[in-house]
């Protein structure tokens, strides 16, 4: 099945300019039915595998950011190619995480789908970042308007995808996490009070006799996400159902991003910490209901926004 | 092995907060794989950050008493996510793992060792994380077994040896620490003469001690662990380390803010009497060293009790040849004395490097290292010694090959050059006893070890040892076990000391845990009173062990089962001429009450000239023994246990005349022996060795009873 394009609505449109929240659902977490790195900035599933032994290109769409893909060899041009199967994945923003794009200077990182495994029946490129300037440091990029012509655009069954990479000098290039999304629209703020930087920090306190205390840390500085909504529109229910479903049923990270229009790169990668996810609407009128959200930022803290 | 913490991991952990990592490599000697449980910030090469997910606590014990090691399991737990794909394509069991514990903040470099070991068995779960069982070196020596024989070695030595046999590397990058094994090292200066051994002639009807059957190395090396009274750990850097006790040693640190000090009961381990029983025979072990401390038996009888005996016993089997005869009179203020043995395996400061003048110095005895000889004369029981030897002469050794059954090969080995007869410079009348005259026959049993084994117990244990078990922070990992703390602590309470401060006395650290990942994160710890009392413990002393018994004989081929019997030739065990200086001794069979000895080949001996050679040998263990005189000097007089083989006399350049005459034909020497008791003060070595079943091991005799 070809991957079909349409532009994101007006009202999606204008909400995100609005800095309403955005749910990120990362829709391609176990979906890879094949990836590798292949040579060269235009390369394609037929061409020999790059990939660097134990750094497996499904780890960049396995959820953890601490686990890096990387081809083997250092080059001025990469390609790291996926295929989601013939089902296809919807996407329509996409992120990087853990990367070293930064430091390589890499000047162009464009990601590119296609309708074949050779990227050559219907190529386009839908996002074109230059990380050498955009980045002071390897910090997270995002880009919430996929395009090619100005309009941001919803991807739909996309099966081939690609992201290439070219720089001046050969590199070798890692990363992370592949963040591609399909995204939910809040219509809304979160209600108030509602604290959107909550951090925690954990590990173990030993306290000797004396008083003496010492503090053994696992990790400092973790995200809290703790939102809930009144909300009152059937649309909203049905996309929070969609972001529900894309996240399946509450088991995957996914992304919260806050500030869609003021400070995009501000976005938290999240899971709930609970054992057994719940999507609750309880009503609270004829037309209004509840909608709560809780969701821890994914670790390890190296990785954590406010440790960026 | 020590641990050496440098200035940027100090500084790390010596911070109110800490950011504690493990940092795990695997590698098939190819390909290395890391994961940390955690950021870090420095790392030589990179790793997957938090893959893995918790190690268990490296737990190390050592009880102060058997000196056995126990370790606690060892695992690391994966991120499945990060191992699966790893794990599919790689066989990761037997690989190395090494797992090094420092700080977010500092370099790869700074990390200490925390654990080193092999991938055995990976245990995938449902919750997204695969456990994987880890075995250190320990482990491996566990599950190891081993055969084999040993001939007058150091414990160390041995253990070693040990080592090689189960496979644990050695070098640089093996698994065990071989300088703590060397018993050259200036800390072993006091024993570095010790010599045991392991091992029998090829005679059937010799009790040998040699490993025959599969047996775990884990066992052979912790008998000999605790013969030498100190600790085989494996320390953080994953090698197997041999560690001394020391009471002496200086304090590695001083802790006065120990969290959760408990102390264990108090006077539940005194321990105020040590048997030793080693030189185990058909039935048990047949000797035994005692030392008590009598102020504590004393001070803890119950209301109306005499003495409250509180004894404990340490078994060895690794001295089971260490009896030997004087071969003259000994006067009372004689200062040498020249001691034969009929056995393969020597005794201290005969090491199986010779000839004489072969020995390193250390493995010489010396006035320098305690060498003593229980002196005790079948004829006067009351009047047994203990001499300490300070030099020795090795005079004679066996000049026949002896073959020896080598259980690794599983083929018959030739020993040849061991010690069979030194002369010792000896100071008289020791460790309590007083200077006699000894006339032969006397036994001369070497008991260095077993007086350096329960001196060293009886002097810590005579109050009992105290135990107390504390945690602190990480920043006192580089502890080790063995290592002496001092401690600090108001609320202890023992004999003699209300409240402990550092001039109470040293504390040995026996047990070792560090968890990352406990609820604080903590080392748990737990230590044993190291001092020992200055005052030296009563010594008794305990030979074969029968109280009062009945004893008939019960010779084989007696009529009236009353006559005496003896060691006998059954056929063959003729000696002729070999031409030249040689002869012939040839195959045959000899017994000695119910036990048989069998000659298959013929025995070729070469002889000096211008001797007469008298050859007698034990039909127990069929061990040869040959003495040379002047030509026509009054034939010497055949060792105990021994029957007269045969004689030559030899020429300048041939043999002159062979002669069997004189060689026991019969089972009974025809001397009737009545029956009756005897006390132990009466008993006799001939009586012993008249037959055997003649005399009925007593196993609960405790101590000799005046008559």
């Amino acid at each position: 099945m070809a991957y079909s394009a349409a532009d994101l609505s007006a009202e999606e449109i204008a909400l995100a300019a609005a800095d309403k929240p955005i749910l990120g659902a990362l829709v391609a977490i176990g979906k890879a039915a094949d990836a590798q790195w292949s040579a060269g900035n235009n390369g394609d599933l037929a061409d020999a595998d790059n990939t660097e032994a134990g750094f497996g290109a499904k780890r960049a769409v396995d959820g953890f950011p601490a686990y890096v893909t990387k081809p083997g060899a250092a080059a001025v041009g990469h390609t790291l190619c996926y295929d989601f199967g013939a089902a296809g994945i919807d996407i329509d923003a996409v992120a990087y995480l853990n990367h070293n794009f930064k430091t390589l200077a890499i000047t162009a990182l464009k990601l590119e789908i296609a309708d074949d495994n050779l990227f050559a029946v219907n190529l386009i490129t839908i996002s074109d970042l230059d990380p050498s300037a955009l980045l002071a440091t390897d910090t997270r990029l995002i880009d919430l308007t996929l395009e090619t012509a100005g309009t941001a655009r919803r991807y739909s069954t996309v099966r081939y995808l690609r992201v290439t990479t070219t720089s001046a000098g050969a590199v070798i290039p890692q990363l992370g996490e592949l963040l591609l999304m399909r995204r939910r629209q809040m219509r809304y703020k979160p209600d108030v009070p509602f604290d959107s930087t909550s951090l925690m920090s954990g590990g173990g306190v030993f306290i000797t006799p004396k008083r003496v205390t010492t503090r053994y840390e696992d990790f400092a500085d973790q995200f809290l996400l703790r939102a809930s909504w009144v909300l009152d529109q059937a649309a909203d229910k049905a996309s929070i159902t969609g972001w529900w479903t894309d996240t399946g049923s509450g088991r995957r990270p996914w992304v919260w991003i806050y500030d869609p229009d003021t400070t995009p790169a501000a976005f938290h990668l999240v899971a709930d910490p609970d054992a057994n996810p719940q999507l609750l609407f309880p009503t609270r009128g004829p037309f209004q209901f509840n909608f709560t959200l809780g969701a821890d930022e994914q670790g390890p803290d190296s990785y954590f926004l406010a440790q960026e | 092995m020590t641990l050496t913490p440098d200035a940027a991991w100090t500084d790390a952990f010596s911070r109110a907060d800490v950011q504690p990592r493990l940092l795990v490599s695997i590698t098939d000697g190819v390909t290395t794989w890391r994961a940390t449980d955690g950021p870090c910030d420095f790392l030589a090469t990179p790793a997957a950050i938090g893959a893995l997910i918790s190690a268990a606590p490296v737990s190390v014990t050592s009880d102060p008493w058997t000196r056995r090691i126990q370790t606690g399991s060892m695992w690391a737990r994966f991120h499945d996510a990060w191992l699966r794909e790893i794990f599919v394509v790689n066989r990761l069991r037997g690989n190395a793992v090494t797992i090094t514990l420092g700080a977010r903040e500092i370099a790869e470099v700074s990390f200490l060792p925390y654990f080193k070991g092999v991938w055995e068995v990976t245990k995938p779960k449902s919750d997204g994380t695969i456990t994987v069982e880890l075995l250190d070196a320990f482990d491996l020596l566990k599950k190891t077994k081993i055969v084999g024989y040993w001939l007058n070695k150091h414990p160390l030595e041995i253990i070693e040896d040990i080592f090689v046999k189960a496979n644990i590397p050695a070098g640089p990058a093996g698994l065990y620490n071989a300088v703590s094994l060397d018993e050259s090292q200036a800390e072993y200066t006091d024993i570095s003469h010790w010599c045991v051994s392991r091992g029998g002639w090829e005679s059937d009807y010799f009790t040998d001690f040699a490993i025959r059957e599969p047996t775990p190395a884990f066992d052979l090396v912790g008998e000999l662990v605790k013969m030498l009274n100190g600790s085989l750990v494996t320390n953080e850097d994953g090698k197997l380390e041999f560690k001394l006790f020391d009471p002496t040693a200086t304090a590695v640190a001083h802790w006065d803010d120990l969290e959760n000090l408990e102390q264990e009961e108090l006077d539940a381990n005194v321990v105020n009497r040590v048997n030793v029983n080693f030189r185990r025979g058909s039935t048990g072990y047949s000797r035994m060293w005692q030392e008590e401390d009598t102020d504590s038996q004393t001070a803890y009888a119950y209301p109306g009790e005499e003495k409250r005996i509180l004894d404990r016993s340490l078994d060895v089997d690794w001295m089971d040849s260490t009896q030997h005869q004087l071969t003259a009179q000994l006067l009372a203020g004689g200062l040498a004395m020249t001691v034969h043995t009929d056995k393969l395996h020597g005794w201290t400061g005969m090491s199986l490097a010779y000839p004489p003048g072969g020995q390193p110095a250390h493995k010489k005895i010396s006035v320098a290292r305690d060498t003593y000889f229980m002196l005790f004369d079948a004829n006067s029981p009351d009047s047994f010694e203990v001499v300490k030897a300070t030099a020795a002469v090795i005079s004679a050794t066996h000049s026949a090959a002896k073959n020896v059954w080598d259980p690794v090969t599983e083929a018959i080995v030739t020993e040849s050059d061991y010690p069979v007869r030194a002369t010792f410079t000896i100071v008289r009348a020791q460790l309590g006893t007083g200077a006699v005259q000894h006339d032969v026959p006397t036994q001369v049993v070497d008991i260095t070890i077993p007086v350096a084994m329960a001196e060293s117990r009886v002097t810590r244990f005579g109050d009992g040892i105290a135990i107390v078990s504390g945690e602190t922070s990480f920043i006192e990992y580089d502890k080790q076990v063995g290592d002496t703390v001092t401690l600090e602590e108001a609320s202890y309470l023992g004999f003699g000391i209300d409240g402990l401060d550092a001039g109470d006395g040293k504390w040995e650290i026996i047990h070792k845990e560090p968890d990352l990942y406990a609820k604080p994160p903590r080392v748990a710890w737990k230590l044993a009173f190291a001092s020992v009392q200055a005052q030296a413990p009563d010594r008794g002393w305990l030979g074969r062990t029968t109280e009062v018994v009945g004893f008939k004989n019960q010779a084989e081929d007696s009529i009236a089962n009353e006559d005496v019997a003896r060691p006998y030739v059954l056929d063959g065990l003729g000696v002729s001429d070999g031409g030249g200086l040689t002869v012939n001794l040839s195959p045959g069979n000899a017994g000695n009450g119910s036990i048989r000895m069998k000659q298959d080949g013929t025995i070729i001996e070469t002889v000096a000239a211008n001797r007469d050679h008298y050859w007698f040998q034990n039909p127990k263990n069929g061990a040869l023994m040959r003495e040379d005189v002047a030509p026509a000097a009054a034939a010497p007089t055949a060792p105990v246990g021994t029957f007269f083989r045969g004689k030559a006399e030899a020429g300048g350049a041939a043999i002159t005349s062979v002669d069997v005459e004189g060689q026991p034909l019969t089972a009974v020497d025809g001397v009737r022996l009545d029956e009756s008791t005897v006390t132990a003060h009466e008993f006799n070595t001939d009586m012993e060795l008249a037959g055997a079943g003649n005399i009925v091991w007593n196993g609960g005799f405790h101590t000799w009873r005046d008559v």
